[in-house]
């Protein structure tokens, strides 16, 4: 069972430091952005820095950081190589590819471009140390939407892949659901996406018409209609409902979420605890415990993997890192709940034996006519 | 959060030792994590771990109800501890009590009655078990106050609980005053319900190299479930019904009573100790049975020791040919919160039927209908006879599940919703698996309805088609048998 954080390597430098230091809320319903304590302002590019942000990841019982890799100035870049001296073969490296920043891939006629990036793309995964699925290395792909044509990106990534010596590739589409769309063009697995971009339950504010007049009449926060809030349990708990019929789809989880920095207009994402705080320890632990429980039921054992968002996303408040805030409340909860989960998988073995999968078709056949029947 | 200091009178030297309580890994800087463990039994198990990790001669151990660091304690101690004593706060509550090393591990079950909330108590208690002048040196600086009902280390030791450690320690203080014979007194267990408690308490007393606590008092309601469970410790019956679960008695009222029900000749004879809860049970990994070992005596301090990791003590199966295969199901938890969702039991039992599967539930007639036998088992003699006659025990979070797992042996899946699959099932063997929807919210331990989505029924609860690909799974593996 891996554990996978996603990391911001913008930390380099101060400007991402200097951003979140400058972030002022523009409400009063949106959470101050925290600042760090233990590690403080780190910088990537200095290695005595970044050693022990690796070293506490692993502590925590993180196995690997997902990073991201964009084309940027006509080549694709990451920054896996100031993280890569700190990697072994318990830790390594799997890559978010922002392929949605790339009008390329949603233009069907742009095949042969597409070929010379995808080659571009999977060069510039060699070399770095890579975290594995399936025994291959890992890439999420971002937008999958924004391919016009997923099953020959898939096909040609694979065959760069093999051409490159790469084992292959493990490749991930960042989809709640696979509606019969990635999966079949050759996708291993679906990752759940972002708070953001997957509201998973009705927000708290259902605003209308009347709202509207109300901000405008200077008798409402516009926070209140712009923004979305969303109560953090039912919110997680209906990412966890059923999620065995969206297909295979590998959990996400996160301690809290709110990203009013990157929408200074509305339309921000919030989710919010009991006492209107951002994060609640005992609940985020047992979204991290369970979602590694179900990998552990319904993956292949080499295939079992959650995504915890994220290490250090402070500009979303989504980090686990310790903060001036929360002291080293949420980091201890990242750890106790990695070893809370992976105890109890111990103690279901490692690989649960199941019946095939006729027979399992066969039962959920009956059960659908008992189902009839009873209604 | 648990603590202590190891100290060299002779050369001043003083080592300090700082464990957390464990989430699985069982680290070298780890403790065992028990629900069902006193405070005293964590002064108990430092004073074990930091005596054999120390040659020192001099142990001071922090309360392990206060999060307190080594460095902390040091720090008050700064000017040199050189003799036994008790360190407390300006009102009273003990902070560290500083014994000679050998001394905690002559009277290492006598100490099992140390309060650990009234430093005054526990004083004249230790100077009672070990001869000592203690002198008692308070902290002005430092006042705990009112402790508060539940910690974010895990502790539930509010006012009342206080006052049933408080009785103990009294209780020991009077025995040890009183008789010149008190050495060879037994140390009772005061963990007298419910019956599914009753059943892990007793596999851990067949599970303990070296118990600390050799008795127990037990509701006399449960006789049945004692003889029948192997308990290994001596049974002190209690005529009293057991604790009502509508929350209508509470524990350290039900306490009074039992005392009183129990009479003196109990409480002169015997070293009283509770046994019930103090800590929360969900915030620990590990399951009851463990727990229970480590409140008895057994230190377990790696995962190879603990039993969910290790074979279980019995196993057996049914002796009657594979097909047609017989599935017994208790599906009633008593609330509706508890019982496995009635149209989830209709469709299972539905599905069963039509792969050939014979059904019977306990005590449902309701689902007869759907093709399943409804039959009884009140008592432990029928649930076992009933038992035998299937090939797979299907149960919830319940006594009947409890006994058939651990008791009997029987290949046995587990049903979770609102409680912890990992406490009370946990350890997966071909005999045995917990299954649930592994949904965010659980274990909520709810006992009335949802409180995420406001149902009655919970929904964490495996869907049929998950239970039933258990139990096709299960036959399998253990009986080869495989559905036409």
């Amino acid at each position: 069972m891996l554990v996978l954080a996603f990391f911001d390597t913008g930390f380099i430098g101060g400007e991402r430091w200097r951003r979140l230091r400058e972030a002022r809320p523009a409400s009063r319903q949106h959470f101050a952005l925290n600042s760090p304590s233990t590690l403080g302002h780190y910088d990537l590019a200095k290695p005595e820095q970044t050693a022990p942000v690796v070293g506490m990841a692993r502590q925590a019982g993180i196995d690997g950081f997902v990073i991201d890799i964009r084309f940027l100035g006509g080549a694709y870049r990451h920054d896996g190589a100031l993280l890569a001296p700190f990697c072994d073969p318990s830790f390594g490296l799997a890559f978010r590819w922002r392929n949605g920043e790339e009008p390329v891939w949603a233009d069907a006629s742009a095949a042969l471009e597409q070929v010379e990036r995808i080659n571009a793309l999977v060069a510039a995964l060699k070399s770095v140390p890579a975290v594995k699925l399936g025994g291959r290395p890992v890439l999420i792909v971002e937008s999958p939407k924004h391919l016009a044509a997923p099953a020959a990106v898939v096909t040609a990534l694979r065959r760069a892949a093999e051409a490159a010596g790469l084992p292959g590739l493990y490749l991930i589409a960042n989809r709640a659901e696979d509606k019969g769309r990635f999966l079949s063009a050759g996708f291993d697995s679906l990752v759940d996406p972002s708070p953001e971009d997957w509201h998973s339950c009705n927000p708290s504010n259902r605003t209308g018409g009347l709202d509207y007049l109300e901000v405008l009449a200077g008798l409402k926060d516009s926070a209140d209609y712009l923004d979305r809030f969303f109560p953090y349990l039912p919110f997680t708990v209906a990412r966890m409902l059923n999620r065995e019929t969206r297909g295979k789809v590998l959990p996400r989880v996160f301690a809290s979420f709110h990203n009013w920095l990157r929408h200074p207009e509305g339309g921000a994402t919030h989710l919010i605890n009991h006492g209107n705080r951002p994060h609640d320890t005992h609940l985020f632990g047992l979204f991290v415990e369970n979602a590694m429980l179900f990998a552990h039921a319904h993956f292949p054992a080499d295939e079992r993997a959650i995504f915890l968002q994220s290490w250090n996303g402070w500009l979303d408040g989504s980090q686990i890192e310790p903060s001036l805030l929360d002291g080293d409340l949420v980091y201890n909860a990242a750890r106790d709940a990695i070893d809370r989960g992976r105890y109890m998988i111990r103690t279901r073995g490692d690989t649960p034996s199941d019946i095939s999968d006729a027979l399992k078709e066969r039962i959920a056949l009956l059960c659908e006519a008992a189902r009839g029947t009873l209604a | 959060m648990l603590t202590g200091l190891a100290v060299s009178t002779a050369s001043g030297r003083v080592e300090g030792f700082d464990f957390r309580f464990s989430k699985g890994r069982l680290a070298a800087d780890e403790m065992f994590d028990s629900a069902t463990s006193p405070p005293a039994r964590y002064v108990v198990e430092l004073a074990r771990r930091i005596g054999g990790a120390s040659s020192a001669d001099l142990l001071a151990i922090a309360n392990p109800l206060l999060p307190l660091k080594a460095a902390q304690i040091a720090g008050w101690l700064k000017e040199g501890v050189r003799e036994p004593m008790i360190l407390a706060s300006a009102d009273g509550f003990p902070l560290v009590y500083c014994l000679p090393r050998a001394l905690f591990a002559e009277i290492e079950r006598f100490l099992l009655t140390l309060s650990a909330v009234d430093a005054e108590l526990d004083q004249r208690l230790l100077e009672g078990l070990t001869g000592l002048s203690l002198p008692r040196r308070r902290m002005q600086g430092i006042t705990i106050g009112p402790y508060p009902v539940s910690t974010p280390t895990g502790w539930f030791q509010g006012p009342a609980r206080q006052g049933v450690l408080k009785v103990t320690t009294a209780n020991a203080i009077k025995i040890v005053e009183s008789r010149k014979d008190w050495r060879d007194l037994p140390v009772a267990a005061f963990h007298p319900y419910h019956a599914g408690s009753i059943i892990f308490f007793a596999m851990a007393s067949r599970d303990v190299t070296a118990p600390l606590v050799t008795r127990q008092v037990v509701c006399s309601s449960y006789r049945d479930i004692v003889a029948a469970s192997g308990l290994a410790l001596d049974p002190v019956w209690l005529k009293l019904p057991f604790l009502p679960r509508d929350n209508s008695v509470g524990e350290p009222q039900y306490f009074a009573h039992s005392l009183n029900r129990l009479g003196e000749s109990v409480l002169r004879d015997n070293f009283v100790v509770f046994m019930r809860y103090s800590r929360v049970s969900a915030i620990s990994p590990f399951h009851m049975i463990d727990h229970d070992r480590f409140t008895l005596g057994e230190s377990l301090t790696r995962p190879d020791q603990l039993r969910q990791l290790q074979p279980p003590l019995v196993t057996e199966r049914c002796a009657l040919p594979a097909a047609p295969l017989k599935v017994l199901f208790h599906a009633t938890g008593g609330t509706s919160i508890k019982n496995y969702p009635l149209d989830y039991a209709k469709v299972a039992v539905r599905c069963l039927r039509g792969l050939g599967i014979e059904v019977s539930v306990i005590g449902r007639p309701d689902l007869e209908p759907f093709g399943a036998i409804s039959i009884d088992a009140d008592e432990t003699d029928a649930l076992t006879a009933a038992v035998r006659r299937h090939h797979i025990f299907v149960g919830l979070d319940s006594f009947p599940h409890h006994y058939v797992r651990s008791v009997m042996g029987w290949p046995t899946i587990g049903l979770f919703g609102a409680t912890g699959a990992a406490n009370f099932g946990g350890g997966w063997t071909p005999h045995y698996r917990a299954i649930d929807s592994a949904l965010a919210c659980h274990p909520c331990g709810a006992e009335t309805g949802c409180p995420v989505f406001g149902t009655a029924e919970c929904i964490n609860y495996a869907k049929p088609e998950h239970l039933i690909a258990a139990i096709l799974s299960m036959a399998e593996q253990v009986y080869g048998f495989v559905v036409e």
